[in-house]
């Protein structure tokens, strides 16, 4: 990696730190878990998983690359179709954690979007439909930094997720497949996703570009959190 | 509509097309290796362009379902199916060698204008319209290459100029893969989307996806007339 891109790296990493210190996004990992509030939960990450297909589709049709299509739809096989690491698609393991606390999988289908998660929706698929592709990409998927432990001082998010639904549900990591599985998923994702966006930004202004793409997405982020850990105080 | 009148009302429109005096022209046209570049190479920007197409029509699709079902057409066209392990645009630039034209010389070429028009408005439909039109446009194209379909018009359109380049240029169907794989893969996807316009289009939906499936058709009649009128500006002799 060279200079100027360890540099932007660095920055996206930063950036991502940032938004786990904001109060909403504090909060939202500090809350005791109920089975009421895990379904919560359950529901609106299946809603999150599904949404974001219509970014990075978005995304697929903007770029002009046809090897960098390939690298999205490959991205999106895992995604939608089947990840060897897991064995489904990502919305199934949604389902399945549905399921550990109580709700079927027609109750996960079909719950409706909070309208934080429904805007946050919204706003990653602007970025990827209105921005340049490369920007839209940066923006889109910075999330995936989210996971990763490396960078997230005190875990990142699935790690501190897995630590709420183990320890106050008293489930077991058999029953939660999602959380090992995206952490390594997006370690993979995070370096093919960096190693694209390296090879296409040539200038300063491109990576601003995508910095602020990133800064907005995990506004994004925190709208979706913050709508998530309201709905779940207002129930035991 | 249930699929069986959905087939027969997008079938009546894609024979129609096929038996249009410029669509007959099209498969008329003695082919010699210089016109047969000309379709080798406005082939392949409408191949590599139905990726942006179908990515909008899965963006703007909200039915997970039918999200999985494009990707899986995309993942066949553009990484691999068992008909190609590299995707479908390595087929065409395959078949251009057989004419004399390197890979480069097709993917760099310029579009002829009415290709790049006709891409456009195929862009602007699955981009700017309702997903459920801009599935009934894209996938109404892959009917006409349909053999089941078009078979007394002497087949889709990828058996008919196989024939054709046969019959002139000596070809055997197994030397030309773009061709011989989409006779094939083609009725697949023909099928592939029918159960979802039964489910989805329905009441005023249901007219404006026929409307798009007609006003695609339109445009892949402007598509072959521009790519028969730069073919006919070729000598036979050149």
């Amino acid at each position: 990696m060279d200079a100027t891109v360890a540099r932007y790296d660095e920055l996206l990493n930063q950036l991502t730190r940032d938004a786990f210190a904001v109060p909403e996004v504090r909060e939202f990992y500090e809350m005791r878990l109920t089975p009421r509030r895990a379904q919560i939960i359950a529901q609106q990450f299946g809603l999150f998983v599904r949404g974001r297909r219509s970014a990075w589709a978005y995304l697929i049709a903007r770029c002009p690359h046809m090897e960098v299509k390939k690298e999205l739809l490959a991205h999106e096989t895992e995604e939608m179709l089947f990840d060897p690491r897991c064995g489904s698609d990502h919305y199934t393991l949604w389902v399945r954690h549905g399921e550990a606390v109580g709700l079927s999988a027609d109750e996960v289908h079909h719950a409706q979007p909070l309208p934080t998660t429904r805007a946050a929706i919204c706003g990653w698929s602007w970025l990827a439909f209105n921005l340049s592709w490369l920007e839209g990409l940066g923006g889109v998927a910075v999330l995936e930094r989210v996971n990763l432990d490396p960078i997230i001082p005190g875990g990142a998010h699935q790690t501190r997720a897995q630590e709420r639904w183990t320890k106050d549900l008293g489930l077991t990591l058999e029953q939660l497949p999602n959380f090992k599985l995206h952490r390594e998923a997006d370690t993979d994702h995070k370096g093919q996703t960096m190693e694209l966006l390296a090879n296409y930004a040539t200038t300063d202004v491109e990576w601003e570009g995508i910095l602020e793409a990133a800064r907005q997405s995990l506004e994004f982020w925190q709208v979706f959190l913050g709508g998530i850990g309201r709905a779940m105080e207002g129930v035991e | 509509m249930e699929v069986h009148e959905w087939r027969k009302a997008i079938g009546d429109i894609v024979r129609e097309h096929s038996a249009s005096d410029v669509v007959t022209r099209y498969f008329d046209l003695k082919q010699t290796p210089l016109r047969a570049q000309v379709i080798v190479r406005e082939l392949a920007h409408f191949i590599r362009h139905r990726r942006d197409c179908w990515a909008h029509v899965s963006g703007n699709c909200p039915v997970w379902s039918v999200k999985q079902k494009i990707l899986q057409h995309e993942y066949g066209e553009v990484i691999k199916d068992e008909f190609s392990e590299h995707g479908h645009i390595t087929l065409i630039v395959n078949q251009g060698k057989l004419v004399g034209l390197e890979p480069e010389e097709i993917l760099n070429a310029d579009p002829l204008p009415t290709t790049r028009a006709v891409l456009y408005a195929w862009g602007w439909i699955t981009r700017e319209k309702p997903w459920l039109e801009g599935l009934a446009a894209l996938t109404v194209t892959e009917w006409a290459n349909d053999d089941r379909l078009l078979g007394d018009h002497g087949g889709g359109h990828s058996t008919r100029m196989g024939r054709r380049w046969s019959e002139d240029m000596g070809f055997k169907m197994k030397e030309m893969p773009n061709f011989d794989v989409h006779s094939q893969a083609d009725e697949e996807h023909s099928d592939m989307f029918l159960p979802d316009l039964e489910q989805h289009a329905t009441g005023p939906l249901q007219d404006k996806a026929l409307r798009a499936v007609k006003e695609s058709m339109e445009l892949m009649t402007i598509y072959r007339a521009g790519v028969l009128e730069a073919m006919e500006r070729i000598p036979v002799e050149a």
